[in-house]
């Protein structure tokens, strides 16, 4: 059942090792960058409730910051400004949203999982894509 | 029930025990890092891993269990939940890393490969709570398990040889019958 004494020896590192490093690595760059370029000055927030989109607010439109609350068992109040949005405030107990502080980037995105709620900022949408 | 089988459970507790006292630990530190709220090191991997080394496949799943479990009592049904995802898919990926007679991979590989499954399955479980916006994390989670993951996996190449001889030497001191 058990194979203390035939057990096969595991080198510590291996070439396989290294490949494997470098290719998350390479999926992480690329997810990041894509991010980045995708990122234009004009912003969208979109605020998910149980996986539903429920507000979806232009930033570039707001003259003044707005706070914007998303009722349920657990409440949480996002503020959206201009450059960027923050999760002010959240009734559960660990606070991990607020932590996140406030997101400027497209992709970036602060996620309360107690409550349900996600706040996300999306790149300007009303180009897809240009065909030439 | 026969003393083999005895050891057998006898040491997939202790590697359980040991498990528990990681993550107890792990969430007595400071946040590690500051830019994802919540990603903890996965230090209790350490011990599923050395467990599929030296016990096989079904104690290491026992031991993710038991660690879902623990997460559920200390942090509600979500970390239940998240815990069990990610320790069910990490092992399972270890494993078929581990397995094969001849493995291309090393320690480090299967800690790396470890962490960023772990990390994956929790997103995923995360994508079905809260939607889409979860998986912002995912480069940055990658990044943080190629860290965390390399700990964790020279930890484990350190541990296995000397509790392999010591494992070994117990079942040689354990009676048939």
């Amino acid at each position: 059942m058990t194979h203390y004494g035939s057990c096969k020896k595991i080198k510590p590192v291996r070439i396989c090792d290294i490949i494997l490093i470098i290719l998350i690595c390479a999926v992480a760059a690329t997810l990041i960058l894509n991010n980045i370029t995708n990122s234009e000055n004009a912003l969208t927030a979109l605020i998910y409730k149980d996986n539903k989109l429920v507000q979806r607010v232009d930033l570039s439109m707001l003259t003044e910051p707005k706070e914007i609350k998303i009722d349920g068992d657990i409440c949480v109040t996002v503020l959206l400004e201009s450059d960027g949005a923050t999760v002010i405030h959240s009734d559960c107990s660990d606070r991990l949203c607020e932590k996140q502080g406030k997101l400027t980037y497209a992709g970036a995105a602060a996620v309360c999982l107690p409550a349900g709620v996600a706040v996300e900022l999306e790149g300007s949408s009303e180009i897809d894509a240009v065909v030439r | 029930m026969e003393n083999k089988k005895l050891l057998l459970l006898t040491q997939t507790a202790m590697l359980a025990a040991c498990a528990l006292v990681l993550s107890a630990v792990e969430a007595m530190m400071p946040e590690l890092i500051p830019i994802i709220p919540g990603a903890k090191a996965g230090f209790s991997n350490i011990a599923v891993m050395v467990s599929m080394q030296l016990l096989g496949f079904v104690p290491s799943v026992c031991i993710c269990i038991v660690k879902a479990m623990f997460a559920g009592v200390t942090r509600g049904v979500t970390a239940l939940v998240m815990s069990l995802c990610g320790g069910l898919l990490s092992t399972v990926i270890m494993y078929l890393l581990i397995m094969p007679k001849k493995t291309p991979f090393g320690y480090l590989g299967v800690g790396v490969a470890g962490a960023a499954s772990h990390n994956t399955a929790q997103l995923c479980v995360a994508y079905l709570i809260a939607g889409k916006a979860v998986f912002a994390y995912l480069p940055l989670l990658l990044i943080i398990s190629v860290v965390t993951g390399s700990i964790t996996g020279t930890a484990m190449g350190l541990l296995v040889p000397p509790l392999q001889k010591a494992f070994f030497a117990m079942s040689k001191k354990t009676p048939d019958t």
